[in-house]
């Protein structure tokens, strides 16, 4: 396939929200039993932070974008698009896009859209976003990019409950003329669809109290058809299938060498995966940030939150040649080889759930509840 | 490809002591989850350079199948180059 170069669009910021509260392994242990420690040491996940029953993906990416608005020192009137990708959007519709553009206060002259992709949504979201800018002579985007997964994860299924945590961010962009051009790479196997999935909920098959009981499924596990199911060894077969061929394509549009490449920032779906890729392309370890023990795997939040937590300092201080893939539910996938920096990051926001103040062994009874 | 260092690599994918499986023993019952899946495809990536597909490693119930289709699997290879 051939790639997409957008041109005159620089990236100014990038913030991350996660939700105040957090479960950690040692809450699992305290209520799963010690087995539980053999899957967080293969996943490398330790911590997440999960959204309470008054969090959404729209309110994390709201307080990732006041923060990042007020650090920028931007006027809400300059803001022309807003680009949302979510799997989590708060109502079937409307768009995730326009509620945050109420409530950011933006200019009714702003185009609002949104995306419904996940662990490869924080590419297509740029190079959308980007590329709605270069169509304009001046002009800013904020890209609001977050998912809420734990709230499909049934705590009863361990194949994902100790997997997801929720994020929401903002990537602040703008028309730049003196910008280096963005390269991207994207894929798509429509017909893996069913090996990650929440299977009802949508109008295929709509809700019903049969279809919101857990039951006992494959190993003991537990789940409702609204709950989340990942097939894992499917995604790992997709993923050695495809992503080497993608970073690959994508160093090939850009002309990069391996060597000029700053840092590869992967999909943060679990460290093994991440590991095997990294040997798998032959990148020294120190190249590619590993970020998913305090947050688990995010969804589309995934990569802008490891670039907050791991890249901060790099890229607050100068250019950095950044080389992301985003690879998972679709099957979709797509890498971009972006230079990024200076630009602000904030710190990373906090987001207490005005419904909920517990502690997170607390939160993790009550979900298995 | 030897065979009891094919079953040792097993038994370390599924923390067992090295020598434990012989081949014949149902793998389910030994601890053969889907991690267990994923650790094999990736020690098949790596050590062979074989893509296996998850539904025919499924359909493997003993570590004497697994070696099997792993060495079927290379034949493959090997007659496609």
């Amino acid at each position: 396939m051939r790639p997409h170069i957008v041109r005159g669009v620089a990236i100014r910021g990038i913030a991350s929200a996660v939700p105040e509260s957090s479960i950690t392994l040692e809450d699992c242990i305290a209520s799963a039993g010690d087995s539980v420690r053999a899957t967080a040491e293969a996943t490398g996940i330790f911590k997440r932070h999960i959204a309470g029953p008054g969090i959404c993906a729209s309110d994390l990416c709201f307080a990732a974008a006041e923060r990042l608005l007020d650090q920028l020192h931007w006027e809400r009137e300059s803001i022309d698009h807003i680009v949302f990708v979510t799997q989590y959007p708060d109502y079937l519709l409307p768009a995730n896009s326009c509620l945050l553009h109420g409530r950011l206060g933006l200019s009714k002259s702003c185009a609002c859209l949104d995306i419904n992709l996940g662990c490869s949504g924080y590419i297509y979201g740029l190079s959308v976003a980007s590329a709605l800018l270069s169509t304009a002579s001046a002009g800013r985007c904020l890209l609001l990019v977050g998912d809420t997964p734990s709230k499909t994860a049934s705590p009863q299924d361990k194949s994902v409950s100790m997997l997801f945590g929720d994020a929401g961010t903002a990537t602040a962009l703008e028309i730049s003329s003196s910008a280096p051009a963005m390269y991207f790479q994207f894929g798509t196997d429509g017909t893996g669809y069913q090996h990650l999935i929440v299977p009802v909920g949508g109008f295929r098959q709509r809700s019903t109290p049969l279809t919101q009981t857990r039951i006992e499924r494959e190993s003991g596990n537990w789940r409702s058809d609204e709950d989340l199911w990942m097939d894992g060894p499917e995604i790992f077969a997709f993923t050695l299938r495809e992503v080497p061929p993608l970073m690959n394509a994508v160093l090939a549009a850009s002309g990069w060498t391996r060597e000029s490449v700053d840092a590869f920032v992967l999909h943060q779906a679990n460290r093994f995966m991440i590991r095997h890729l990294q040997k798998k392309l032959k990148i020294p370890a120190d190249k590619v940030p590993i970020t998913l023990q305090d947050y688990g795997n995010t969804s589309s939040a995934s990569i802008p939150l490891a670039i907050n937590s791991a890249l901060k300092e790099a890229v607050e201080a100068a250019p950095q040649r950044l080389v992301m893939a985003g690879f998972g539910v679709g099957l979709s996938w797509g890498a971009a080889a972006v230079t990024c920096g200076p630009i602000v990051v904030p710190e990373i926001v906090l987001v207490p759930d005005p419904e909920l103040r517990v502690s997170g062994s607390t939160l993790h009874k009550e979900l298995v509840r | 490809m030897d065979k009891s260092a094919f079953l040792n690599d097993i038994d370390e994918l599924l923390e067992l002591a090295p020598g434990k499986l012989k081949g014949s023993e149902a793998l389910q019952s030994a601890g053969w989850d889907s991690l267990a899946i994923i650790g094999f495809m990736a020690l098949c990536d790596e050590r062979f350079g074989l893509q296996i597909s998850p539904m025919e490693i499924r359909d493997c119930e003993t570590g004497d199948q697994l070696f099997a289709l792993v060495q079927n699997s290379l034949a493959q290879a090997k007659e496609e180059v």
